[in-house]
């Protein structure tokens, strides 16, 4: 028998959310070698934990881009 | 350049930059909002304001958590015709419902601890009738049953017992200078000047002064009728909800073959509200809302104190004007905060539900003293 939609629901609010994704973790073209710079600074694997990503894009959905 | 060509590449630049992070971003709304949005959805599933197979669509769509998002906009829109509709069905003239919109509004708020439910009064409903033409014994049943609502159901108060802990002094004052045997206005106030210091408590500047104050105190420590008298001192004596309503169905039973009673609109009321009040206490043992209420954060007041139940007593409308205009100068409103969380979506709608009934009894009150005969 297939699962309750109540049941789904239940284990879906029970479950913990995946953790955040790294926005940075993308390819990345860079015309100017100056931007190029900035970027390895940003992308360096080694400050990777020093960046605030506990709530990215965590903005009311009103605010996101229209589909 | 091209001026058709823009608006074209605009969409197509938001389409493929912006596109993929609609998902991401509803989901890192819902994410942190997990057990609330469930909560309401499956108390949607529940009351039929969403369908099974939505649900199944929305968690296995391509789109989740914008679907998930669409779903819980649509059960947050349904709750409170929900509501309104339970109620209506409680009212003893569903053709004339007042608006429930200005009385309370709604929200999700959010703490540390979770999400919670928040009822906040829009406005003071005051809820005021005269039981004085009633048989005693009936108007008797009928505030014993309105105590019932606002134990058990929806959240009410006598205004009695609002002015009672805002009027402490003054009946301390009265019980003192009554007990003086003192009767006569003028014996009382020399006697007020000479041998007391209540006039550094009191702001009565002359003899009117305190004979106004004499009469409305008086009115609310000694109250005329003999219905409220005996409704008050059977207040005082400790007793079980359980024994009150059996009490009041035997009553019931016994004026159903008097046509001085059976035909009041009253008595129709009566028979509806203690009907449903032995329906709820076999479904709820306890009060629903008990064990889903939680501490206001703020210094709000509970919602119960702007819907104050009245008879018609000289001194309630002074009282109330004040006790009103102080609320709105230092208050945070009126509210109730119940917890909104995925396990206990039961017992939240139990809650919800339990309201409702109670509001539409109450506006059965007014209704039912609305009615001649």
């Amino acid at each position: 028998m297939a699962e309750a939609a109540a049941d789904r629901l239940l284990a879906w609010a029970r479950t913990d959310a995946p953790g955040p994704a790294d926005p940075l973790d993308r390819p990345v073209l860079a015309e100017n070698p100056e931007c190029l710079h900035y970027l390895h600074a940003l992308f360096d694997p080694a400050r990777r934990g020093t960046r605030r990503l506990s709530r990215p894009l965590a903005v009311p959905p009103r605010l996101l881009p229209p589909a | 350049m091209n001026p058709y060509g823009l608006p074209k590449r605009a969409r197509d630049l938001t389409g493929r930059a912006l596109g993929p992070l609609r998902d991401q971003g509803f989901a890192a709304w819902l994410d942190a909002r997990r057990p609330a949005v469930a909560a309401l959805l499956l108390l949607a599933l529940d009351r039929g304001g969403l369908a099974e197979a939505e649900v199944h669509a929305a968690l296995d769509g391509p789109h989740r958590h914008e679907r998930l998002y669409a779903l819980f906009c649509q059960a947050w829109r349904g709750l409170p015709a929900w509501i309104e509709a339970i109620a209506h069905r409680h009212t003893l003239d569903p053709a004339r419902l007042p608006d429930w919109e200005p009385f309370v509004g709604i929200e999700l708020r959010e703490d540390a601890t979770g999400a919670r439910l928040v009822l906040d009064a829009r406005g003071v409903w005051l809820h005021a009738f005269d039981l004085d033409r009633l048989p005693p014994a009936l108007a008797v049943a009928v505030a014993q049953t309105l105590d019932l609502i606002g134990m058990r159901l929806t959240e009410c108060v006598p205004a009695r017992d609002l002015a009672k802990s805002w009027w402490d002094e003054a009946q301390t004052a009265y019980a003192e200078l009554r007990a003086t045997g003192l009767s006569d206005p003028a014996a009382l106030w020399a006697h007020v000047e000479t041998a007391t210091d209540l006039l550094n408590w009191f702001s009565w500047r002359s003899q009117e002064d305190f004979a106004a104050w004499w009469a409305d105190t008086a009115a609310f420590c000694e109250p005329a009728p003999a219905w409220l008298r005996r409704w008050l001192a059977q207040r005082q004596r400790p007793g079980d909800a359980a024994a009150l309503l059996r009490r009041l169905t035997r009553r019931l039973w016994r004026w159903r073959r008097r046509p001085a009673i059976n035909r009041l609109a009253w008595f129709r009321w009566l028979r509806r509200a203690v009907r449903t009040l032995r329906r709820c206490a076999r479904r709820w043992p306890e009060p629903p809302a008990h064990t889903m209420l939680l501490d206001p954060e703020d210094d709000s007041e509970p919602l119960a104190c702007a819907q104050p139940l009245g008879f018609g007593e000289p001194w309630e409308a002074p009282f109330l004007e004040d006790y009103y205009a102080h609320a709105a100068c230092g208050g945070d409103g009126f509210t109730w905060h119940l917890r909104c969380a995925a396990p206990a979506w039961a017992e939240l709608r139990d809650a919800l539900e339990a309201f409702a009934i109670g509001q539409g009894l109450l506006i059965g009150t007014v209704q039912a003293d609305g009615h001649e005969g």
